[in-house]
């Protein structure tokens, strides 16, 4: 049985909106999942890839609609000698009335529609490629089936965990199995050197950490010989900056710059957070900003006072006391910080700047 | 105790290399305005604690920084040196480059261990002196003490109490805080309303957004299955058009079968022409027989008239001579006759009752007569003028109305004659004054005969007047006689008109005017009535007679020509009948004869020229036939007959020819042949009629189904026109949730920090007042020299006090101004003491500014007594206070005068 190259992706969440982000910096950011769809498919095209292989999630249900579809279908259409096989996810849900089901695909996409196992024959690959949709129920697949492909290279395609899936270890060691391909996982998994979740090719929040990507190789019954490819249009960075030592805003805004210089600032994001006593003006920290294609920023939750000097000062006084009591108070840390914040510029600073 | 011993100023204010010494006790730094004396408090404070913005949570240096730089630049900076209870130490800041140092002043090694404070600086201030910037200012140093009246005096006392049961001391009020949480929190709720009102709006438009996406994916799902549907016809559409072909080739069959079968009819028809057109005649030549049999036709026709014409008139002609034979005997009348002999006969009826008319008239108009003769007979005569002379007489008899001018004459004349007596009385009383007066003069007065001149004149006067006065009265009487005499010859002659108006209307019967106008006119008509009727009666009367005359005269005359035409036998009427009647025949019958005759004659005419034409046509169509060499008509009718029968086989082969090219229009045989040739050998009977049908049909279905999907896809450009962006909205909703949780989280920050502080100030003060009240309670003692040595603190901060000479507690307000000022004064130091721990330096700049001598001198007693356990820095602009203190005690305190440092 002869090597099929592939391309393995899943969780492009196509159209979905970014938590945390302004709608500005979202509406480029699903740009960019759709840039990457393209780019993906240019791979495929430039590579001849036999398998495009989509196991979840590419498109946010909720939010996608037709000419995003559109899109989707051209990017396929672009590659006519590659089969797109689609495994539908719990974000992009087959619901009856889902453009999964309506939509006129090319001839060279395979979605499966049904959450029970079903499969396409591919002859000029003498592969059988397994798949189902999302099911919210765990197991209950027929793994069984995948054993009377023998003489054929199977290939999986699925949304979820092999927890999730229930493939039995049975399935895992058929000899004829060439490749599990799993999503769901925004990071890039490897369960085993034939069972792999590429993990989102665009990071979708501050929370991703490693590198984003597919996985492109051939796969077979020998091994699957896949590589990570970075295909993420941008990155994000969560970093943490003193600012002790600086006088105003603008040196603030300065030294952010310094860190974020080697980081591609006109490309990626990041979210910073201000350490240090002071307290700043963020947005006059903003205006300082230029070239940044994005970048939050948030300051500790310090009150910016040397609180056990003020205490020590007005140990006799209401505002040693007072520091004190909330020191003492049982309620969430972010409360008793802004009410230590504000009691001491009520008192000692005579104004309280609340938002 | 803690002193402040040297102050050294390198540049500061207006001073430079300036040095003072103070000693532990009493310090009295004297100086006017603009001296320095704050210069030099300030001095101090800023070397103690740096010109740092106390409390803030980033160094911020207050305006005394820029306030006191050296006005001619140079050092800005200094040195001071104080003891505490560790030993003695110098400061040594540069202001400059907020740099401080601090060294042992025994040994000049840098104090090293020191903490710092938030400002980053050693804080040594707060260890040696226990005090912070706020609590230095706010206790130890004091400027203007109390103010001028006493009540101010006492409120003044219970506000510093007040602030240190809230703040210790420092400054820092507690309730200004809470009034400040509590605005902000006034403005964060604002803030947190505007987020639920964003929050809602963005929610709102998010719903609608998510319906018009799930809409569209709606229609979007629909267009999908339009298309399989309209896929699905156009497929059946292609099936029907490939039976409609089949069809077409039957259809084309049949077309070739029908044209094979035309051709045949048209050679049939071709042979049967070729034949007829070898036995017929041309139409024209045909044509002329036709006009000639017609002509013959007419001929004979004509020719029958003619004859029948000529017979009647000949009939027609012997009838007139035999009438005009019999009635001979009317030779010699003609219509005159017989219009005379009407009109005769006309006036002899007519004249008849003409005469009884006029005579019935007569009667009539006698009758008429007789009657007016008697109404006339009954009213009186009545001459033409008889109105005019009555109206005349009435005229006359009218009242004569009495002339107004002789009530003038009359009135004048009565006050003339009253005149006339009034001046025969004056005249009677100026006779008698003159003798008297003379009398007078001649036996009293001779001067009294001076009065007989006016009376003199008076009687002179009146004489005149009364000459004239009776030339008036004569006139007036003559006057007045002529108007009566004219008055009774009018009254005279109306009587006599009323006795002949009065006789007149009684001759015409009547008792007025009225009356007599009536009878009058009632007699001028009748008049007038009578003459018309006897004008009339006459008139008919001459007319009657000629009538009678001209009757008698026609009557002879007719019955003279009844009885020349044998009718004399007959009646009047009958008679006349019968003759008018032969007369006309007679007549008619002369008039026609000629007539007739000439009738008869042309008919014979024109009956012989019929004969000929007739005889001449017939030989004509003879010839004609003999050039046909046929016998008879019929003969030639039936060559006629060919040819158009001919003709008419043309017409049908032409026809023919056109139903075979109109079945070959459109397509050439060739290709119908091809079209036949394609129909399978199995194909079944299929109608054309019935595909075409079920084409239309579904023709309209796709169409239907197109405008359907047009009109799905329309509504989905409309959505997507104004289809906002989901995902972005739903970016905008988190952040605007983000903000709204981070506002609530303040919020609840906030609620917390106000409820710790109020609490706070409520323990604090129950705290601190008995501490306050055994510390001033104490030092009051001491400044009263024991008079007042128990007093109570309340909690609201007012102070009662045991007054010795009532024996119970009073309100501080209640005691002398004096007493409370020391009250104030030991609060100040009491509290210093409270919140410091100690015996530190009190500052006192310009504190007796307001006081009188007498407060003054009693203050300054105090000071001198307290200078003997602490330091006291009194700073004054008053030389006052140094000349008291020079008597109050001299020696006992250290002068420092600005003014006249070197």
């Amino acid at each position: 049985m002869g090597r099929i190259k592939v391309v393995h992706t899943a969780d492009l969440h196509l159209g979905a909106p970014c938590r945390g982000l302004p709608p500005s910096i979202g509406r480029q950011r699903r740009k960019d999942y759709m840039q990457t769809l393209a780019k993906i498919s240019e791979i495929c095209k430039e590579e001849q890839t036999d398998l495009l292989l989509i196991a979840g999630d590419l498109w946010e249900e909720q939010y996608v609609t037709r000419p995003l579809v559109d899109f989707v279908a051209d990017q396929f259409r672009r590659i006519p000698e590659t089969k797109v096989v689609i495994a539908p996810g719990n974000s992009d849900f087959n619901h009856p009335n889902s453009f999964y089901r309506e939509y006129p695909w090319p001839d060279n996409v395979h979605i499966f529609h049904e959450p029970h196992l079903s499969s396409i024959w591919i002859p000029h690959l003498n592969a059988r490629i397994y798949g189902c949709a999302w099911r919210q129920e765990r197991g209950g697949l027929d793994w069984e089936q995948l054993k009377d492909s023998a003489g054929a290279q199977v290939v999986v395609v699925a949304y979820g965990t092999p927890e999730d899936l229930a493939i039995p270890s049975s399935i895992l060691e058929l000899s004829n199995l060439a490749y599990v391909a799993l999503g769901g996982a925004h990071e890039h998994v490897v369960w085993s050197p034939k069972m792999l979740a590429p993990g989102s090719p665009e990071p979708l929040d501050f929370s991703c950490r490693q590198g984003h990507g597919i996985l492109k190789g051939s796969i077979g019954t020998a091994a699957a010989a896949l590589e990570f490819v970075s295909v993420a249009r941008r990155r994000f960075y969560t970093l943490d900056l003193d600012t002790d030592g600086c006088a105003a805003e603008e040196e603030v805004a300065q030294r952010i710059l310094d860190a974020v210089e080697a980081l591609a600032p006109a490309e990626n994001l990041f979210a910073v957070r201000l350490a240090g006593q002071a307290k700043w003006d963020v947005l006059k920290v903003q205006d300082y900003l230029d070239g940044v294609f994005y970048i939050s920023i948030a300051q500790s939750a310090g009150t910016g006072y040397d609180i056990e000097t003020i205490k020590k000062e007005h140990s006799r006084g209401v505002v040693g006391r007072y520091i004190a009591a909330i020191e003492q108070t049982q309620c969430p840390a972010e409360v008793a910080a802004r009410a230590l914040r504000f009691g001491l510029d009520a008192l000692l600073a005579g104004r309280v700047e609340a938002w | 105790m803690v002193t402040v011993d040297r102050l050294k100023l390198y540049g500061f204010g207006r001073f430079q290399d300036t040095e003072f010494t103070l000693s532990p006790g009493l310090n009295v730094v004297f100086g006017g305005n603009e001296a320095g004396k704050s210069t030099v408090h300030s001095f101090i404070e800023a070397m103690l604690f740096g010109f740092w913005k106390p409390n803030l949570p980033h160094k911020e240096p207050e305006p005394g920084w820029e306030k006191y730089r050296p006005w001619q630049g140079g050092a800005y900076g200094g040195e001071l040196e104080y003891t505490w209870s560790g030993g003695r130490v110098k400061v040594v800041r540069n202001f400059a480059d907020n740099t401080v140092q601090v060294f042992n002043a025994e040994d000049g090694r840098p104090i090293a261990d020191l903490p710092l404070n938030s400002w980053g600086e050693p804080d040594f201030a707060r260890l040696h002196f226990g005090c912070n910037k706020l609590i230095f200012r706010n206790t130890i140093s004091i400027s203007q003490l109390g103010s001028a009246t006493d009540t101010a005096v006492v409120l003044e006392v219970r506000k510093l109490l007040s602030n240190l049961a809230q703040s210790g001391g420092s400054g820092i009020s507690a309730e200004k805080g809470l009034e400040i949480l509590q605005e902000a929190k006034g403005q964060l709720d604002f803030e947190l309303m505007k987020s639920r009102t964003l929050l809602e709006q963005v929610k709102t438009r998010l719903a609608q957004a998510r319906r018009q996406t799930e809409e569209a994916a709606r229609l979007e799902t629909e267009q999908y299955r339009l298309a399989r549907k309209l896929s699905n016809l156009e497929g059946e559409r292609r099936r029907l058009k490939s039976l409609a072909r089949e069809a077409e080739s039957r259809a084309a069959q049949q077309k070739l079968e029908r044209l094979d079968e035309l051709r045949r009819q048209r050679d049939s028809l071709r042979g049967l022409w070729q034949e007829l057109s070898r036995a017929s005649i041309a139409p024209d030549w045909h044509q002329q027989w036709q006009s000639l049999q017609a002509e013959i036709e007419k001929a004979e026709e004509l020719n029958k008239i003619l004859s029948t014409a000529w017979a009647e008139a000949q009939e027609r002609t012997k009838q007139l001579e035999e009438q005009i034979e019999a009635l001979a005997s009317y030779r010699a009348f003609d219509k005159d006759t017989l219009i005379e002999m009407s009109s005769a006969w006309q006036m002899q009826v007519k004249g008849r009752q003409l005469i009884d008319e006029l005579q019935s008239q007569l009667e009539a108009l006698s009758r008429e007569i007789r009657e007016v003769t008697g109404q006339l007979s009954a009213l009186p005569y009545f001459r033409p003028d008889t109105l005019e002379q009555a109206a005349a007489l009435q005229a006359q008899t009218r009242v004569q109305q009495v002339d107004e001018s002789h009530d003038e004459l009359t009135a004048e004349l009565d006050a003339q004659e009253s005149k006339l007596s009034k001046l025969a009385t004056l005249r009677w009383l100026l006779l008698t004054a003159l003798p008297v007066t003379a009398a007078i003069a001649w036996q009293v007065q001779p001067m009294a005969a001076l009065l007989a001149v006016p009376l003199l004149g008076a009687i002179i006067a009146v004489q005149g007047e009364t000459k004239r006065v009776n030339l008036r009265c004569r006139t007036l009487r003559r006057e007045l006689y002529t108007l009566e005499m004219e008055f009774v010859n009018s009254q005279r002659r109306r009587e006599q008109a009323q006795r002949e108006l009065k006789g007149l209307f009684s001759r015409a019967g009547v008792g007025s005017m009225e009356e007599l106008e009536k009878k009058f006119q009632t007699f001028v008509e009748l008049s007038d009535r009578h003459r018309d009727l006897l004008r009339e009666q006459k008139y008919l009367t001459e007319k009657l007679e000629s009538y009678r005359q001209e009757s008698a005269e026609k009557s002879r005359e007719l019955a003279e020509i009844l009885a020349s035409v044998g009718l004399d036998d007959m009646a009047m009427e009958e008679a006349l009948a019968c003759f008018r009647v032969n007369l006309d025949k007679y007549l008619d019958a002369r008039m026609f004869l000629a007539q007739c005759q000439e009738q008869e004659e042309a008919a014979r005419l024109r009956a012989r020229q019929a004969q000929e034409d007739l005889a001449a046509l017939q030989a004509r169509a003879q010839e004609m036939m003999a050039e046909l060499s046929v016998q008879s008509p019929a003969e030639v009718e039936k060559l006629a007959a060919n040819y158009t029968r001919s003709q008419e086989l043309q017409q049908e082969i032409a026809a023919l020819e056109q139903r075979i090219q109109d079945m070959l229009e459109g397509s050439d045989e060739d290709s119908l042949r091809e079209q036949a040739a394609a129909l399978p050998p199995d194909a079944g009977p299929a109608s054309y009629a019935d595909i075409g049908e079920r084409l239309e049909k579904l023709d309209s279905e796709i169409l239907a189904l197109q405008a359907e999907k047009s009109e799905g896809l329309g509504q989905l450009k409309g959505l997507y026109s104004k289809l906002p962006s989901l995902a972005e909205l739903t970016e905008e909703l988190w952040q605007l949730e983000a903000r709204h949780q981070d506002l609530e989280l303040s919020m609840q920050a906030l609620e917390l920090a106000q409820k710790t502080i109020l609490d706070l100030a409520q323990e604090m003060h129950s705290q601190l007042a008995p501490e306050l009240n055994v510390m001033v309670s104490s030092l009051v003692e001491r400044i009263t020299g024991g008079k007042y040595n128990e007093l109570q603190v309340e909690s609201d901060m007012s102070i009662n006090v045991l007054a010795p000479e009532r024996g119970d507690m009073v309100d501080l307000s209640q005691l002398s101004g004096g007493t409370v000022d020391q009250f104030y004064f030991a609060c100040r130091v009491a509290i210093a003491d409270l919140v410091t721990g100690g015996d530190l330096p009190l500052f006192l700049d310009d504190s007796f500014v307001q006081y009188d001598d007498r407060r003054l001198r009693s203050m300054l007693s105090l000071l001198v007594e307290l200078g003997r356990s602490r330091q006291i820095i009194l700073l004054t602009c008053q030389r006052r206070e140094l000349n008291e203190l020079a008597q109050l005690a001299p020696g006992r305190y250290r002068a420092i005068d600005l003014e006249n440092m070197g």
